[in-house]
């Protein structure tokens, strides 16, 4: 098993951890998600049968640990609204994790790009990262996520759209209060 | 004023210089923890889940007690009312007196006593909400029929809770024809049971054509009726063209051992869902079947028990207890997926695993704990 976890930590395992970051933007709960991918991948490895590449393949149980943990995320926060019985106000509750180092170093402009993509939905955002940040090409897009090659277009044209607008409105917003003081 | 909006070329361009994330842990270390996971020291687990019912007995005392002070001031007059239907958890009717009684609540911290009780309902009506197929109390008064589907591909076992129940009137507890069953001849049978020694007879009435499908069926069906009894044998009283190709010496019928059942969702019409064993196929290990209970089967009326687009991970922990990890965008808290928990539990119970331990990125689904393992069981298509 240490020699399997070894050869796919070697060839994947950084891009793993991008991957999984960007979709929910915490670094421990990342490390989490990553060790629990692994756990699917070792107890799995004799039924790879090779039908996909080693890549893909990764990346499907990724996504689906992933969107689980999304899953947990979202029972959770329900419960609690409910508990709270705080409707819309706390819908608006953001999550209490802090940005990474490595935002702090970015420019003005990637910082708003890193943000407006929480504007995106998730199945936006895993095209984006898996097209833009991981350079998967369209037909292993929709091989990881089980979809058709059109819908990943479709998405992937959505996603950007709406990356512009937030960013427009982010520029606009930043305009007025500068124009206000 | 300055065009902002970025073309779709600059965007891509900007998501691709995105900062790099770097796991800062050795690769050593990551191993270590999912070594930690896959293996987990049984006495670390014993000590931790001591640690933890600790603090979860403590504060269910705590909170009994607090609902007890506070009933044994303010509810007086209703005490013995309400503290019985405390304990009769189950009893719809008992929770529909108590909120009754909410029109006579003015205080608020009666109103919170309520607000509790209410949640406790709402607790009740969500597992009361999903139909159940299996029963995993070992109910010895359990009797076992089976029946084939439409078209003969698939067999549908039944547990009838009801000690009442007599085999020719099976009409009486489940409809047949609405809901696309057929049963091979069992109810011009008659069968006389006194623990695990079972003597059949045909009755005159008992019409099934001899043929080498209907040989096997019937062997498939008397095996569903009788072998979860703990039955291996059938004493026949007489004799019938059905039984010619089978090898019996002083008409004593061998059972064989009900194995390796992969069980998919049968749905006749507007009819109920049942659990349905798949006739033909070999399934060797509880991987093959599982996957086989993605496949759907519509010219038989047949649908998968799990989602098409699982990703299923299989692992022994003991000879009795099975891991099962599985992940869809389709489970969730729903009828399906309390269908796909009953029909693995039911499947793996044909491989022999007593238990098994559900990793679906869900604690609870319905009456579920799946924080803990779940006891397997063959009382499939409970009915009473």
């Amino acid at each position: 098993m240490k020699t399997t976890f070894e050869e796919l930590y070697y060839k994947y395992h950084q891009d793993l951890f991008q991957f999984i970051f960007y979709m929910i933007k915490d670094k421990q709960q990342t490390e989490d998600i990553v060790q629990e991918v692994y756990i699917k991948v070792l107890s799995s490895y004799q039924n790879f049968k090779g039908e996909s590449s080693e890549k893909t393949w990764l990346f499907s149980i990724a996504r689906h640990v992933t969107f689980d943990y999304f899953r947990k995320l979202k029972r959770k926060r329900t419960k609690f609204l409910e508990f709270f019985n705080w409707g819309e106000e706390g819908e608006q509750l953001k999550s209490d994790y802090q940005e990474p180092e490595e935002y702090v170093m970015l420019d003005d402009q990637m910082k708003q790009i890193y943000q407006c993509m929480e504007y995106c939905t998730n199945d936006q955002k895993q095209v984006i990262i898996l097209r833009f940040m991981q350079d998967f090409n369209i037909n292993d897009t929709a091989e990881i996520l089980d979809w058709s090659t059109s819908k990943v277009k479709t998405t992937q044209h959505r996603a950007l759209k709406a990356l512009q607008q937030c960013m427009m409105t982010s520029y606009r917003e930043e305009e007025g209060y500068h124009e206000e003081s | 004023m300055k065009n902002h909006k970025p073309n779709e070329e600059q965007l891509k361009e900007q998501l691709r210089k995105l900062p790099k994330m770097e796991d800062k842990r050795s690769k050593e270390e990551i191993y270590k923890q999912i070594e930690l996971k896959i293996y987990p020291d049984e006495e670390a687990t014993r000590k931790k889940r001591s640690f933890v019912w600790i603090p979860m007995i403590a504060t269910v005392c705590a909170a009994l007690l607090i609902f007890v002070i506070i009933q044994g001031q303010d509810f007086s007059k209703n005490y013995d009312q309400s503290t019985s239907e405390l304990a009769d958890e189950s009893s719809m009717d008992s929770s529909e007196k108590f909120d009754n009684s909410n029109d006579e609540i003015a205080t608020s911290e009666e109103a919170d006593v309520m607000e509790e009780a209410e949640s406790f309902n709402e607790n009740e009506m969500h597992d009361t909400a999903y139909r159940y197929l299996l029963d995993t109390d070992d109910t010895q008064s359990a009797s076992y029929m089976a029946f084939l589907t439409e078209q003969a591909q698939h067999i549908v076992p039944v547990t009838i809770l009801n000690n009442n129940f007599s085999y020719s009137h099976i009409s009486e507890y489940i409809n047949l024809e609405e809901n696309g069953l057929y049963d091979i001849g069992i109810s011009d049978m008659h069968f006389e049971r006194d623990d695990k020694q079972v003597r059949a007879t045909f009755t005159d009435s008992f019409e099934l054509q001899q043929s080498g499908s209907n040989s096997s069926n019937f062997d498939k069906i008397i095996t569903f009726m009788f072998q979860p009894l703990g039955v291996e044998e059938i004493q026949f009283e007489n004799r019938d063209p059905i039984l010619n190709e089978v090898d019996m010496s002083n008409n004593l019928y061998p059972l064989s051992p009900i194995e390796q059942v992969p069980y998919k969702i049968y749905q006749y019409n507007t009819g109920l869902d049942w659990f349905a064993a798949k006739n033909d196929g070999t399934f060797k290990t509880l991987t093959v079947a599982l996957e086989e209970m993605k496949i759907a089967e519509p010219e038989f009326n047949v649908r998968p028990s799990i989602p098409e687009d699982t990703v299923i991970d299989t692992k022994d922990q003991t000879a009795d207890q099975v891991f099962v990890s599985l992940s869809s965008d389709q489970i969730g808290e729903n009828q399906s997926t309390v269908q796909m928990i009953e029909a693995i539990l039911a499947t793996a119970s044909t491989y022999g695993y007593q238990e098994v331990l559900f990793s679906i990125g869900m604690d609870q689904i319905g009456k579920y704990d799946l924080s803990q393992p779940i006891q397997t069981t063959d009382q499939i298509n409970v009915i009473q």
